[in-house]
């Protein structure tokens, strides 16, 4: 069933279970850019979990048809509080980051390092194509800049993997 | 050097081209080797981009919502409690030593006092009611005992003699 049809069943039904299922769709996902934006397992879930709790605070006032799209919402919730936790310093664990590089077993762990390196704002729009599926222009009001500075941020971020991935080759 | 716009490879890459551009891009990529290659590294990256590895959050039970109890449910728990405090009551009400009235006795004013239950163990609050029930039924066989054998016995004798008597006393008026 799709996200909006599930989203007025909730606001009308005000049932629970619909949004958790409505959660449980992006969960993965929302955690996995969440982590490659932090390299923190725990603080990763602590933001999921806030998260959740904003989009239960604010769900009932949600209005896809003159906003954006569910995931779309999600994904941007996701980048602010990334960006807030960013201006608490908290600070980033990259031993987690060479754990899961340990344990990886091809080459994937380089991509996971090259993506680790690459400066904020680049990092940003190249893990929501990666794990949003939304497409730039939706990026570009995700992240609040014009459409070519969204496109123009991923082109410099592929470019830099590119040329890293060359030094390791 | 190619002077084409890379955005355009970006969205071309992405499937998000119209038309018109993207058979303009494809063209040139034909056309311009330099293009192509940096296309062509492009779309590794993101192959490797999209297999990279996928972690679950810790608690993949829950999405983190917090509790939240419908009215229904609202309703219930506190009927359940409500009807908790009130089987209490009546456990409790029950379980207490109690002491019938006294029974008057024509001839002699002697008083029978009936304790209910006189089982300590009664008093334990953890004891099952079906315990209780078996404990109510040997107080009430105990009472139907202690009635049996009690001066009441006889005095249904004698209640039931002077009924006679006075029948006989009426007929012979009569």
């Amino acid at each position: 069933m799709a996200d909006d049809v599930l989203l007025r069943q909730y606001q009308a039904d005000n049932k629970t279970e619909i949004l958790e299922q409505l959660l449980l769709r992006y969960r993965t996902r929302l955690f996995n850019f969440i982590y490659r934006l932090t390299h923190n397992h725990a603080l990763s879930e602590d933001l999921l979990q806030e998260l959740s709790l904003k989009v239960i605070k604010n769900i009932k006032r949600f209005r896809p048809e003159r906003e954006t799209s569910f995931r779309q919402w999600l994904y941007q919730i996701a980048v602010n509080l990334c960006r807030d936790n960013a201006r608490r310093k908290v600070p980033t664990n990259n031993m987690e980051l060479e754990q899961v590089a340990a344990q990886t077993q091809d080459n994937r762990l380089e991509i996971e390092e090259l993506i680790a390196g690459l400066p904020k704002e680049q990092k940003e729009v190249i893990l929501l194509k990666v794990y949003s599926g939304l497409t730039f222009r939706e990026i570009a009001e995700t992240l609040k800049c014009p459409l070519n500075t969204a496109i123009s941020r991923m082109h410099y971020a592929l470019k830099t993997l590119r040329e890293k991935a060359k030094q390791y080759v | 050097m190619c002077n084409i716009d890379k955005t355009q490879l970006i969205l071309y890459l992405y499937g998000e081209l119209d038309g018109n551009e993207k058979t303009a891009l494809e063209k040139h990529l034909q056309e311009c080797p330099e293009c192509r290659a940096e296309a062509d590294d492009y779309r590794q990256i993101l192959d490797r981009l999209s297999k990279m590895p996928m972690m679950e959050p810790a608690n993949v039970a829950s999405v983190g919502l917090p509790y939240r109890r419908s009215k229904a449910m609202t309703y219930l728990t506190y009927g359940a409690i409500a009807a908790s405090f009130i089987l209490l009551a009546v456990i409790t009400y029950l379980k207490l030593p109690t002491v019938t009235s006294p029974t008057p006795t024509p001839n002699n004013n002697t008083v029978k006092t009936v304790i209910v239950s006189h089982d300590p163990e009664l008093y334990a609050w953890d004891s099952g009611i079906s315990d209780e029930i078996d404990s109510l039924k040997e107080s009430a066989k105990t009472i139907v005992n202690e009635l049996k054998t009690s001066p009441l016995a006889s005095l249904d004798d004698s209640l039931d003699k002077i009924d006679a008597d006075i029948k006989t006393i009426s007929t012979e008026t009569d």
